[in-house]
């Protein structure tokens, strides 16, 4: 910058010439009235770049030019944030300052994420889907799992696991059902039933997943889970056969079982890292065995002897837990980070599934939200979001593929896309806010859905973009996998303890 | 949409909550050993069936008596072949064909037109209308058949 103009400056009556920067404003009679600041993505690895711009309003010609600096890292003319190398996460400054006004400046904030690294990450990559399965995988991430008859090394380790937030257990697709998954694991038995071991029918919206519960050493990582339940899922063709009070449950009856084959599941495994400590509760305790035909109580766990399964109660401990909650430490909750992926689409990413909130240097709160949940209740597991004037539940749910919301402004696609949204402006920038039960008012959540007809030509994987309609009554907003990139989301188990206070809880 | 009308009254089971008289609403709340509590707005009357699951469960009755709506809450789903009574074969086939479609165009090479994963099921026929959502540990639906709806009834009052 040359010093005649800035002595020049420093005086501010007098014009300054448009060849030293900025629109050619700098008259007295202009001012600066403000300077705002947002950086993209908000949060980035160590190293990382992050783009900052800054909007400055004034009156007059003013001049838009500024100044950035960062508190950490390095900050370019352009405002292209290098965050720095952290070992915890931590929250960056960026600063604009108006050249015009030195008084007005603008902040933002840009997270950054320590390397991945230590014995409570494990890699967490979206890609095309497991080996086998007959279509691209789009927005569901997966992580790998070893898994061991207890007390031995008598393992497989399974790849293409899908990473749920929205449920609880490890269930792991059998290679008769067209997984990979074929240890010989011991069986779990009903100690107040001549130990008959144990069969699970858990129901999903519109389906249901049925199989052996076996105790299994889970691995991930440098995590390990001793003797846990877990579920070994199995085709409706196996012997002895899916009972008719599981698939008549469902709506979809015989024809919903997810794990008929690889195709229908999507993955080889699915682990339930939700806000749950178990898979079914109370109920299951003392009312499993109540289900029959006439009473609407839900039939989940079973006996199944040789002369077939009939409903069952289990004891909590004998339940599917949350993998989480059976490590030794690292057990109150995870943390999953995707990094951002642009406007149409990455083929893959790799992020992070951290375990634990708060237990280690890479995996504090730092700068994320606290959403608490009801643990209980109609809304169980839900915040409350609110979108188009209307406060509605919403729950963040890394099972889901998209986000899913009910707006009859934006266009559907037509055809055999007539799940997904094809809005004519694309992108389509929205707002919702979202808010804990124990906030006063919500935070403004900025999301954009793209044309999934466009998204879905080539063939990635990732998408922070693809969302659909999601008509239900009452209504509902899921916050699927495309809220995740480009953030730092937790989900505290109910009950556990952590910095950020007790689960449930969701922070990003 | 077909009704399989040889099928349905070949297997009319012994109990029936949707398209049934007011009278079964009792019948329900006996059989599932529920709490009831009923409201009668003057249009409709609705009778709440606590479980003892804790899941709630709301038949909608119009004047004449037919019970034309249901809706439920809970941390599980239902039991649909108990809810649906008759109605239920109608929706399994609406699913599975629905289903058929989806996986079908999934897997068709060159159009990768994937389904939503956990996002609600939605089904709409001219005789019944079901839709179910939620996640884990609450669940929220409704179902309805649109030709017992009273006139003046929004399908959204159902809830």
């Amino acid at each position: 910058m040359m010093r005649r103009f800035g002595l020049l400056l420093v005086l501010g009556s007098i014009v300054v010439m448009a060849a030293c920067g900025g629109s050619g404003g700098g008259s007295s009679s202009s001012t600066i009235t403000s300077v705002t600041v947002s950086c993209s993505p908000t949060t980035v690895s160590s190293g990382g770049t992050s783009q900052c711009a800054a909007t400055v309003s004034g009156t007059g010609s003013y001049s838009s030019a500024v100044t950035w600096a960062a508190n950490a890292g390095s900050i370019s003319a352009t405002g292209l944030l290098t965050a720095p190398s952290v070992t915890t996460i931590t929250s960056v400054t960026v600063t604009a300052t108006s050249t015009q006004d030195t008084s007005m400046a603008g902040t933002a904030k840009v997270t950054v994420n320590p390397p991945a690294a230590g014995g409570n990450v494990t890699p967490l990559t979206v890609d095309a889907g497991p080996s086998g399965v007959g279509y691209v995988s789009r927005n569901v991430a997966f992580v790998s799992v070893l898994v061991c008859k207890p007390n031995t090394t008598d393992c497989q380790t399974i790849d293409h696991v899908m990473v749920d937030t929205g449920s609880s257990g490890l269930r792991l697709l059998s290679s008769a059902a067209g997984g990979e998954f074929n240890l010989s694991l011991p069986a779990e038995n009903d100690p107040n039933n001549n130990n008959d071991p144990y069969g699970e029918c858990l129901v999903f919206l519109d389906g249901y997943v049925w199989g052996t519960v076996n105790t299994a050493d889970v691995v991930v990582s440098g995590e390990t889970a001793k003797a846990v339940p877990v579920q070994v899922i199995v085709p409706s063709s196996s012997s002895p056969g899916v009972p008719s009070s599981c698939s008549s449950q469902n709506p979809s009856g015989g024809a919903g079982n997810e794990g008929d084959s690889l195709n229908a599941f999507g993955a080889n495994g699915l682990i339930g890292v939700g806000l749950f400590a178990n898979d079914c509760g109370a109920y299951c305790v003392t009312q499993g065995s109540s289900c029959n035909g006439s009473n609407n109580n839900p039939c989940i766990y079973y006996d199944c002897p040789s002369s077939g399964c009939t409903p069952a109660n289990i004891a909590i401990a004998q339940q599917l837990p949350n993998p989480v909650t059976a490590f030794s430490v690292d057990n109150n909750g995870v943390l999953i980070y995707l990094p951002s992926v642009p406007d149409g689409g990455s083929s893959t990413v790799t992020g992070s599934l951290i375990f634990g909130i708060g237990t280690q240097s890479n995996n504090n709160l730092c700068c994320a939200t606290v959403y608490d949940v009801p643990d209980s209740g109609n809304n169980a597991g839900n915040l409350t979001t609110t979108f188009n004037g209307s406060s509605i539940p919403g729950f963040l749910d890394s099972g889901s593929n998209a986000y899913f919301f009910n707006d009859s402004s934006i266009n559907v696609c037509g055809g055999a896309l007539d799940q997904w949204f094809c809005p004519t402006t694309s992108p389509d920038n929205l707002t919702a806010s979202n808010q804990g039960t124990t906030m006063s008012s919500g935070v403004q959540v900025p999301f954009s859905i793209e044309n999934a007809g466009t998204l879905f030509q080539g063939s990635n994987s990732a998408f922070s973009t693809l969302g659909g309609p999601y008509i239900s009554t009452p209504a509902a907003f899921d916050w699927g996998l495309s809220f995740f990139y480009g953030k730092d989301v937790f989900t505290a188990i109910d009950g556990a303890g952590t910095t950020g206070g007790t689960g449930p809880y969701f922070a990003y | 949409m077909l009704w399989p009308a040889l099928p349905m009254l070949l297997a009319i089971p012994m109990w029936a909550a949707l398209g049934d008289t007011a009278g079964s609403v009792l019948t329900d709340q006996a059989r599932w050993k529920g709490t009831l509590s009923s409201v009668d707005n003057g249009t409709y009357a609705v009778h709440e069936i606590t479980l003892s699951s804790g899941a709630k469960v709301r038949e909608y009755v119009a004047p004449a008596g037919a019970v034309f709506g249901i809706a439920w809450d809970g941390q599980f789903p239902p039991n649909f072949e108990q809810l649906l009574g008759p109605y239920y074969q109608q929706l399994q086939q609406a699913i599975a064909d629905q289903k058929a479609a989806q996986q079908a165009s999934e897997l068709q090479a060159g159009t990768q037109t994937p389904r939503q994963r956990r996002g609600a099921v939605m089904i709409e026929t001219p005789g019944l209308v079901f839709s179910q959502s939620g996640h884990l540990r609450s669940f929220h639906g409704v179902a309805y058949i649109p030709q017992l709806v009273p006139q003046g009834v929004q399908a959204s009052d159902i809830r």
